[in-house]
C-alpha cells in the first residue's frame, strides 16, 4: 500500500484554490525553472532556499494531505540516496543535499500535476501545435493512471487474499513475490489497451479531418502576477549562481 | 462466527460503512443487498482483513482483525472478488488455483488434491492445462472461486459472484453454496441479482444504504417490503408481484415456480388446465 501513496502524489486533484485557478501556461515557468534550478544547484543552502519556495507553494493552495503524501513516498528513497551518498562520499552535506534534490524536484513536478487538469495539459499542446495523435496518447496515458493505481489495489487485494505476503522474506524472495501482482497488470493493461484501440476507432478517430476544439486560453491578473513573482525568484536564483554566491 | 461489531469505515473521508453491526453464525447463508455504492464491498474487505475498521471491531472466530495478518485470516474465510480476471498469473489453471494452498505451507501432495478437488466443485476438472486468460468470463470466475475454495475456508465470501454468468452457472453457484451450507460452513454474498437470490433461498438477507444496514431479516419478510427495497434500488422479485396480482395467499412466503403453478392449477380447476393440455 505505501508504494500506491507515492502515486496519489501526482493525482489531479479537484479543488477551488489559487494554484488551480491559474492557467497550466501560468504554471509552466514555475515547474521548468525550478525543476532546471534543482538539478543545477548542488548545495545544501540553495537545495534547502528551494526547498522552502516548494513548500511555500504548497501551502500557498494549502495542500497539507498532498504534501505529506509527498514526503511520505519519498522517504525511503531519501534516506536511501543520503545513506548511500554517506557511505561513498563521507560528505554529509553533500549526501543531504542529493536527498533534497530529489525531494525538491518530485516536488515542484508534483505541485504542476496536482493542479493542472489532464484537459489543460492537452489544451496547452494543441496550442502548441503539437500532433493531435501525440497529444491522445500523451493525455490518455495520464488520465489511465487513476485507473491503473485502482487496478494495482484490486490486484493486491486479490494476491492477499490467497495468502501471498509482499512484506515477508528476503529481498530477493519479496522481488520475486511482486511477480503475481505485475503479471496481472501487464495483461489486463494490454487487454484494456486493445479495447480502447476498438473503441476509438469506432468513433472515427485518426480519420484524418481537421478535429474541432472548444477551449481558448484566458490569462488574468492573478497569472500575470505569479509568472511574474517565479521569473524573479528564479532570475534570482541564476544571479546568484553566476556571481558564485550560492553553489 | 464472524461478528461486526459497530465498524465505521471511510476512503479518505469518504464514509463507506456506518455503525455496522452484524455476527455471520456457521451453517448460515448470508446474502448482502443495496445499491451500487451502499459499501457491501467494503464489508466483505473488512471480513478477513483486507482493510481495518477505523472504528469498531470485526472478530472472525474470536480473533480481531487488526491483530491478525491477511495471510493468517485467508486460511479462515476465503473472499471472491468482483473481477477475478484481474488475479491470474501462471500459466496453467493448475498452477494458479495451487497458489492459495502453497501459500498455505502445505506439501505438494496435498496441493495436487486440494486443487483436483477444487476444479470438480467448480466443474473445470480437464481444464487442468489451460492458460487461464483463455478462458471465457464465466469459466474466469469459476477459476477464481476454485483458486480460493483450494485454501478449504470455513467461511466464504463472494463479490457479486452472478454477474456475467449464464442461468446454467448460477444454477450450479446455487447447489454450490448449498453443499457448503450442508458442510456446517457458512457462505456470505453481495449482490444485486435479486432474482437469483429468491432462488437461492437464503437464510438471511441484509440490507444495505449509504454504508448503514437498513434491514435484515429471512428472504419472505425482506423481500415483500416494497418500500424498503425501494429504498436500496431494487425490486421485487417477479414471482412475488405474480402472486399479488392473482391474490394468491400462500402458505410459504417465497414459493418457487412449481409451488406457484400447483397453487394456480388449484384454483382454475384440475380439469380445465388438462383440457388445455398444460
Ligand atoms: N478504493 C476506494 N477509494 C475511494 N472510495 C472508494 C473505494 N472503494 C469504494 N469506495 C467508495 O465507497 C463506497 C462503497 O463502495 P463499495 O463498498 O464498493 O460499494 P458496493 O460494493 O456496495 O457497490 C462507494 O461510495 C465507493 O465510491
Ligand atoms: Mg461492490
Amino acid at each position: 500500500m505505501k508504494n500506491l501513496y507515492y502515486l496519489e502524489a501526482f493525482k489531479f486533484r479537484k479543488k477551488n484554490t489559487f494554484l488551480h485557478r491559474l492557467n497550466v501556461i501560468s504554471k509552466l515557468p514555475m515547474l521548468i525553472g525550478f525543476s532546471t534550478l534543482s538539478i543545477i544547484f548542488s548545495g545544501v543552502l540553495s537545495q534547502i532556499l528551494l526547498f522552502l519556495v516548494m513548500i511555500s507553494l504548497f501551502s500557498s493552495s494549502r495542500l497539507w494531505v498532498e504534501l505529506y503524501r509527498l514526503f511520505r513516498g519519498n522517504i525511503l528513497l531519501f534516506a536511501l540516496i543520503v545513506g548511500m551518498d554517506y557511505i561513498f562520499t563521507r560528505d554529509l552535506y553533500f549526501s543531504v543535499s542529493m536527498g533534497l534534490r530529489l525531494i525538491n524536484l518530485t516536488g515542484f513536478f508534483s505541485i504542476f500535476f496536482l493542479t493542472v487538469l489532464p484537459s489543460e495539459l492537452s489544451d496547452l499542446m494543441t496550442f502548441l501545435r503539437m500532433p493531435y495523435e501525440l497529444i491522445f496518447v500523451f493525455t490518455t496515458s495520464i488520465r489511465f493512471i487513476p485507473v491503473v493505481i485502482d487496478d494495482i489495489r484490486q490486484i493486491m487485494d486479490a494476491q492477499r487474499s490467497r495468502g501471498l505476503e509482499l512484506d515477508k522474506g528476503s529481498f530477493l524472495e519479496r522481488i520475486r513475490k511482486y511477480l503475481p501482482i505485475l503479471v496481472p497488470l501487464v495483461v489486463h493493461s494490454i487487454k484494456r489497451s486493445q479495447q480502447l484501440a476498438e473503441a476509438i476507432e469506432s468513433r472515427a478517430f485518426g480519420s484524418g479531418v481537421k478535429r474541432t476544439s472548444m477551449y481558448q486560453f484566458k490569462i488574468g491578473i492573478l497569472d500575470l502576477v505569479f509568472i511574474l513573482i517565479c521569473l524573479i525568484t528564479i532570475s534570482l536564483f541564476a544571479y546568484a549562481k553566476i556571481s558564485q554566491i550560492l553553489f | 462466527m464472524i461478528e461486526v461489531e459497530s465498524v465505521y469505515y471511510d476512503y479518505n473521508g469518504h464514509s463507506a460503512l456506518v455503525d455496522v453491526s452484524v455476527s455471520f453464525k456457521n451453517g448460515n447463508i448470508y446474502v448482502l443487498m443495496g445499491e451500487n455504492g451502499a459499501g457491501k464491498s467494503t464489508l466483505l474487505k473488512h471480513l478477513n482483513g483486507i482493510l481495518k475498521p477505523k472504528s469498531g471491531r470485526v472478530l472472525v472466530d474470536g480473533v480481531d482483525t487488526r491483530e491478525a495478518t491477511v495471510a493468517e485470516l485467508c486460511r479462515k474465510i476465503g473472499l471472491v472478488f468482483q473481477n477475478p480476471e484481474l488475479q491470474f498469473f501462471c500459466e496453467t489453471v493448475f498452477k494458479e488455483v495451487a497458489f492459495g494452498p502453497e501459500n498455505l505451507g502445505l506439501d505438494s501432495v496435498m496441493v495436487k488434491s486440494r486443487v483436483e478437488n477444487a476444479l470438480r466443485v467448480v466443474g473445470l476438472t480437464g481444464f487442468e492445462e489451460r492458460v487461464p486468460w483463455s478462458l471465457s468470463g464465466g469459466e474466469m470466475r469459476r477459476l477464481a472461486l476454485a483458486s480460493i475454495l483450494s485454501m478449504e475456508p470455513k467461511y466464504l465470501a463472494l463479490d457479486e459472484p452472478t454477474v456475467g454468468q449464464d442461468r446454467f452457472s448460477k444454477e450450479n453457484l446455487k447447489a454450490l453454496i448449498w453443499r457448503f451450507k450442508g458442510m456446517g460452513k457458512s457462505v456470505i454474498i453481495a449482490t444485486h441479482d435479486i432474482e437469483w437470490v429468491y432462488d437461492l433461498k437464503p437464510d438471511v438477507i441484509i440490507l444495505m444504504s449509504h454504508g448503514r444496514i437498513v434491514a435484515q431479516g429471512p428472504p419472505w419478510e425482506i423481500l415483500n417490503d416494497t418500500e424498503l427495497l425501494k429504498k436500496c434500488n431494487l425490486v421485487r422479485p417477479i414471482l412475488l408481484t405474480l402472486c399479488d396480482s392473482l391474490k394468491l395467499p400462500l402458505k410459504s412466503s417465497t414459493p418457487s415456480v412449481t409451488e406457484l403453478a400447483r397453487e394456480i392449477r388449484k384454483r382454475i380447476g384440475e380439469k380445465f388446465v388438462l383440457s388445455r393440455g398444460f
